[in-house]
């Protein structure tokens, strides 16, 4: 059984008067220790599909349908005090600009504390000290640096005391959205190095929002590539990456505009394509592919008729008409 | 180059600590001009009385010992009743700075309440306050608590809790603009996602983040309310058994002390009420450019 199943899921927000499916029907699996990308565009619904999961949605969105099962338990309809207790120790979520999400009042080695002893009461100050500063060790920050406040930290040490915090309670799922925006290239890669090593060495069940392809490669193995609310392409990250453009095997048109837009280091020297249009607007109902309008050898068919997954290898699947076997 | 190695080399060059608030206070000119004025004001008044003790029955004798020009038996003059204008003085202070704070924790605990609570439910909750909150702020503050003082008697429980009862709308409003905006960052969220009730999200995460803001507040209001009970005694509705500052101008004006040129009994309790407004405007108001991101391009 996965540790994270969901099925058919959809979100969808109300806007006044009408309303917009942020998410729709996506399934995605996560096993235990293993770690799975997603990536896309902004607005394509990377976000909301991560705060479905602990339920953490805004107050104008709902779940019409689909099922999101943690440990073979049904998440979907949960109330607000049951899901209370999946939190943080079932699933941390690491935010979007999380280095903004400490207490700017609170040293922070109390502010972790607070989530060992707000979920384990009867831990000890000393034993949740103990914890604080063997969690900060994990990340890179010496004890001596534990009774600081998160303004006396730089941007990535606040990052990684957000990762240690989203690892207090030993979660067997951590959400990461966009750990790595926001900071300088080389904080960027100690963060991912880190999430990397984590995950490896803890066993850590990851699933990493982010529109960076390269980050989602140094640390995910799988992949998942979301358009305009739904998964266009899933597979393994080497398969799907590869090393560079050439031996990339993404089959979709989207995600192979997505690896072209990125320059290649190792490869030939050749310009980096950026991707013409803008993802559709979701407020209006879709006939056929969704990539159509934008996609470079969309046909006749791809305006009209919606592609369903295909089977390209095994793991690798893509909702193309163009993929389909003739 | 390893994990730890990059780690230790970025270790370094975090930002130093920003320095303390009561630092930066007295920094500003304001800021210690007020400091200064408000110790020295509450030395008096805490030490005065011990030191020269005032006794209410120590009437004057004869015609000759009521309202007397400074002397050397009495340093600045006597009253009506021949007592010491110095001595009235010093314990006057007391149920001034009592009714002032007093009124000041019930304004700050309704204001700080209100405003939390308006700002982080936000919805209907917010809407209901805000009217009600919008009700006392555009009443005329003084009229209501002559009324209210008249209705419910002149003991200083009944001053101070009129006096706290009409001066939160403005904390409640301020806070709750505060906490709208503290309520939509990435902290928020983040404590949510773990698993945290909405009491602990507002006690222990957003009060504090709130907290100078209520200080700066918390000042401005006790120099009000020190004003306002002054207010009230002026015109007879103080504790007439508890001599303030305010009683004190109340008595002298009915005795006809000022038509009588007997300034030291006019301008004595005058002065003190000047100088102890003024000591917490002067530090509210420089608290308020120190803490205020607006007036210090702070981040």
């Amino acid at each position: 059984m996965s540790l994270l199943a969901i099925h058919e899921l959809s979100v969808d927000y109300a806007l006044g008067g009408g309303s917009l499916r942020a998410v729709d029907s996506v399934s995605l699996e996560v096993e235990r220790g293993e770690s799975v990308g997603v990536v896309g565009e902004s607005g394509c619904g990377k976000t909301t599909l991560g705060l479905a999961i602990p339920l953490l949605l805004p107050d104008n969105a709902t779940i019409p349908q689909g099922s999101i099962q943690l440990n073979g338990e049904e998440l979907v309809g949960l109330s607000e005090e049951a899901m209370r207790r999946h939190r943080w120790t079932d699933v941390a979520f690491i935010f979007q600009g999380a280095m903004n999400a400490l207490n700017p009042v609170q040293r922070v080695d109390r502010q972790i504390r607070e989530a060992i002893r707000a979920h384990e009461p009867t831990t000890t100050k000393d034993e949740a000290d103990d914890r604080v500063l063997s969690l900060l060790d994990l990340v890179g920050i010496a004890p001596s640096r534990a009774r600081s406040y998160p303004h006396e930290f730089s941007g990535g040490m606040r990052q990684r005391a957000m990762i240690a915090m989203s690892l207090a309670c030993q979660p067997s799922l951590l959400i990461a959205d966009e750990p790595t925006t926001a900071l300088d290239v080389i904080s960027q890669a100690q963060i991912l190095a880190l999430l990397a090593s984590l995950q490896r060495r803890e066993s850590l069940s990851l699933l990493m929002i982010s529109h960076d392809l390269a980050a989602i490669k140094r640390v995910c193995g799988r992949l998942l590539v979301m358009y305009a609310g739904i998964v266009v392409e899933s597979g393994p990250t080497r398969l799907l990456l590869g090393h560079g453009i050439r031996d990339a095997q993404a089959a979709h048109p989207y995600t192979q505009a997505l690896i072209r837009s990125h320059p290649d280091l190792q490869g030939e020297r050749q310009l980096a394509e950026g991707l013409t249009g803008h993802p559709p607007d979701l407020s209006r109902p879709m006939v056929g592919c969704r990539f159509a309008d934008r996609c470079p050898k969309a046909e006749d068919r791809c305006r009209m008729i919606a592609p369903v997954p295909v089977t390209l290898a095994p793991g690798h699947l893509a909702s193309c008409h163009l993929l389909e076997a003739t | 180059m390893s994990l730890t190695e990059i780690v230790q080399e970025t270790e370094g060059e975090s930002r130093r600590s920003r320095p303390g608030l009561a630092r930066e206070l007295w920094h500003d000119r304001m800021g210690r001009a007020g400091i200064i004025m408000a110790i020295v004001m509450l030395l008096i008044i805490g030490a005065g009385p011990v030191i020269l003790p005032f006794n209410a029955q120590a009437f004057g004798t004869s015609a000759a010992s009521i309202l007397q020009g400074p002397s050397r038996a009495d340093w600045l003059g006597t009253t009506e009743l021949g007592q010491d204008v110095f001595r009235e003085f010093l314990i006057g202070g007391r149920i001034s700075l009592y009714v002032g704070i007093s009124a000041t924790i019930i304004a700050i605990v309704l204001g700080a309440g209100l405003g939390l609570i308006s700002g982080y439910y936000g919805g209907w909750r917010d809407t209901v306050l805000m009217r009600f909150t919008d009700f006392f702020l555009v009443l005329p503050t003084l009229p209501l608590i002559i009324v209210l003082a008249a209705l419910f008697g002149q003991s200083i429980l009944v001053t101070s809790l009129v006096i706290g009862l009409t001066s939160w709308p403005q904390t409640a409003r301020i806070i709750r603009s505060q906490v709208l905006s503290l309520r939509e960052r990435p902290l928020v969220m983040r404590i949510c996602s773990m698993g945290a009730r909405d009491v602990r999200i507002m006690g222990k995460h957003i009060l504090p983040n709130v907290a100078p803001l209520i200080l700066a507040n918390l000042v401005l209001v006790l120099s009000g309310s020190i004003l306002a009970q002054a207010a009230l005694a002026f015109l007879g509705l103080g504790d007439p058994v508890q001599v303030s500052w305010g009683t004190m101008l109340h008595n002298a004006f009915d005795s006809g002390a000022m038509s009588a040129g007997a300034w030291w009994y006019v301008l004595t309790p005058g002065a003190g009420i000047v100088a102890l407004v003024l000591a917490f405007s002067l530090m509210g108001h420089a608290l308020d450019r120190v803490l205020n991101p607006l007036r210090r391009g702070r981040p």
